[in-house]
């Protein structure tokens, strides 16, 4: 893949299209700000178990480099503990502050000491996509799902109440850990994250990895209430899933209800969701449309 | 792209800069810092500054860190003004504390810093403000300034600036109550598989488990600071014996929590990979050491 012209600065390098912002509230969160004069969409990316805010995602954020989509693309970098929270916190947390970011530009960077990433900061987006990697994939599941029935609910009472922005989200999940572990998959877990991590999982007894047991009541529950919730007619509920091929740390299933799901050859569970400017295109691919190849 | 340059030097300003400028004048004064560092470089160690002091020696030491952070900070920010990616509006002078009351020179700051870590030896260059050792290489095709800078940010967590501080800026009785601590918990875990460890207990010991260094893998949080100030040509030998006491210190305390930890693992093939991580770290550590 090669740069566009425009994508390139006088001296010929790489533009960098975005500015990353450390946010203050929620701390850890980093919104890259698009410099594009038109911004159409909120990409929105939740890391996996034992993961980081912006490491998980190697190449996503240089996305604007070489694409169109992503220079007119926001992009969200959640961060959470996730050998100390748990998965409801996480979730929780997720679904009350994506209202603070979409539709409308995150207050907290419309302006920085006076200076505005762009000259448009009050257009809404149009559109919002969720991105999920493992355990990422379990936490926005259980956010929309609290968010559809909380929807449901309010509706029911109250004709005029605000439907939740999350449920505006188009669902892509990269080895998302909803059917849970593998049996052996604490090993290939370790494997894959080679990191000390993981002793701090174990002493802690992390209940997000207690969670991701294969018969977790927690996983059971996520499916049952996103499958019931699905068939009644929450569209933005049904998720595009593609696993790593081989993938040793977690099961490869999907829910009732989702698009049929793919697999890429050659992946593992940690670089299934790492795209590479040369020769591994694919994961900006599925983000943008959906689609597998 | 103007505008863009703009908007990135505001959020390094406010987002970056100024909070570690903020950490360093919280007393005001820089000046036990600066000593503090001095004495640690040189090897003379800390003992001179306490009792008597004026901060206590814990205190000093963090500032001493802290300037260390502002000076790789502004390493940065050079290399981005190369880059346009910066632009040139951050003035000496600007640097305040949160009650915008004590000023500091920034350009000042930067070459007293640089003149005393010894940054023109390592460099290789006339240059005290070269920030040659950041870990960004223009020529990388895959590694965007952007990418370079946002991620040696994410990468300097709690967990990583403890380690940092206690292998290299911290007084001797500190190091050894951090290691006593995380030694008694190996023994105690060893001894009790089913004990409870409240998060509290976890987090004070999170810069040994999480800090990244040393660990035998790749790319880890903090390693190429820690590589850095080993490098610095204003380190002393004796700086550099104490730093390496301590990495075989922490080695022997990872790898016995480690042991300890895979007691609480069913699959025996996991339990003995977790207890291998630690083993691998000391072969990565000695391999780093030969090469220098």
């Amino acid at each position: 893949m090669t740069l566009t012209a425009e994508a390139m600065d006088a001296n010929g390098s790489e533009r960098e299209t975005h500015t990353p912002v450390p946010l203050t509230d929620p701390s850890g969160w980093v919104l890259h700000v698009s410099h594009a004069p038109e911004v159409k969409r909120l990409v929105v990316f939740v890391h996996g178990f034992m993961g980081n805010a912006l490491g998980t995602w190697d190449e996503f954020p240089a996305g604007g480099s070489v694409r169109g989509w992503w220079r007119q693309a926001d992009m969200l970098f959640v961060k959470y503990e996730s050998t100390r929270d748990n998965i409801n916190g996480v979730a929780n947390r997720l679904r009350r502050n994506l209202e603070f970011f979409y539709p409308q530009l995150h207050a907290e960077v419309r302006e920085i000491d006076g200076i505005k990433p762009r000259a448009d900061v009050d257009t809404p987006y149009e559109e919002l996509l969720l991105v999920g990697h493992s355990l990422g994939g379990v936490i926005l599941r259980r956010s929309l799902a609290d968010a559809a029935e909380d929807w449901e609910q309010r509706s029911t009472d109250d004709e005029s109440a605000t439907r939740p922005a999350i449920l505006d989200g188009h669902v892509r999940l990269f080895s998302p850990a909803i059917g849970g572990f593998r049996a052996a998959g604490i090993l290939g877990l370790l494997k894959a994250t080679l990191s000390w991590s993981a002793v701090e999982m174990f002493v802690r007894r992390a209940s997000a990895y207690t969670d991701l047991q294969p018969d977790s009541p927690t996983l059971a529950r996520i499916r049952e209430r996103t499958e019931r919730l699905i068939q009644a007619g929450h569209e933005s509920l049904r998720a595009h899933i593609v696993w790593a091929n081989p993938d040793n740390v977690v099961l490869a299933e999907r829910y009732d209800g989702d698009f049929v799901d793919d697999s890429w050859d050659e992946t593992n569970h940690r670089s299934v969701c790492k795209p590479l400017q040369a020769g591994f295109p694919l994961p900006w691919d599925f983000v943008e449309s959906g689609r597998y190849e | 792209m103007n505008d863009a340059a703009k908007f990135r030097t505001a959020v390094f300003r406010t987002r970056y800069l100024m909070p570690s400028l903020n950490a360093v004048l919280a007393s005001s004064d820089i000046q036990p810092g600066h000593n503090a560092l001095e004495a640690i470089l040189t090897g003379e160690g800390l003992e001179p500054l306490e009792p008597s002091g004026i901060l206590s020696a814990r205190t000093a030491t963090r500032q001493a860190f802290d300037l260390v952070r502002c000076f790789e900070l502004m390493g940065w920010f050079r290399a981005g003004l190369r880059r346009s990616y910066f632009i040139a509006d951050i003035e000496p002078g600007q640097g305040s504390d949160s009650s915008g009351d004590a000023l500091v020179d920034l350009e000042e700051l930067e070459a007293q810093l640089g003149t005393l870590l010894g940054t023109r030896e390592a460099n290789g260059s006339e240059d005290y403000r070269d920030p040659a050792y950041l870990p960004w290489d223009e020529t990388a095709p895959r590694m965007t300034f952007g990418k370079a800078f946002s991620r040696s940010q994410e990468e300097m967590d709690g967990a990583s600036q403890e380690l940092l501080w206690r292998l290299y800026f911290a007084p001797g009785e500190e190091w050894s109550t951090g290691v006593d601590l995380a030694l008694r918990f190996a023994v105690d875990l060893e001894e009790k598989p089913n004990l409870t460890v409240s998060d509290s207990v976890v987090d004070r010991l999170a810069w040994v488990l999480r800090g990244g260094y040393p660990s035998g893998y790749g790319d880890t949080p903090a390693r190429w600071r820690i590589e850095w100030l080993e490098g610095l040509g204003g380190v002393s030998s004796a700086h550099q014996e104490r730093t390496r006491s301590r990495s075989q210190e922490l080695f022997s305390v990872r790898q016995a929590i480690a042991d300890a930890a895979a007691g609480l693992v069913d699959d025996p093939a996991a339990a003995a990979h977790l207890a291998a991580v630690a083993r691998l770290s000391s072969l990565g550590s000695a391999t780093r050491s030969s090469r220098r």
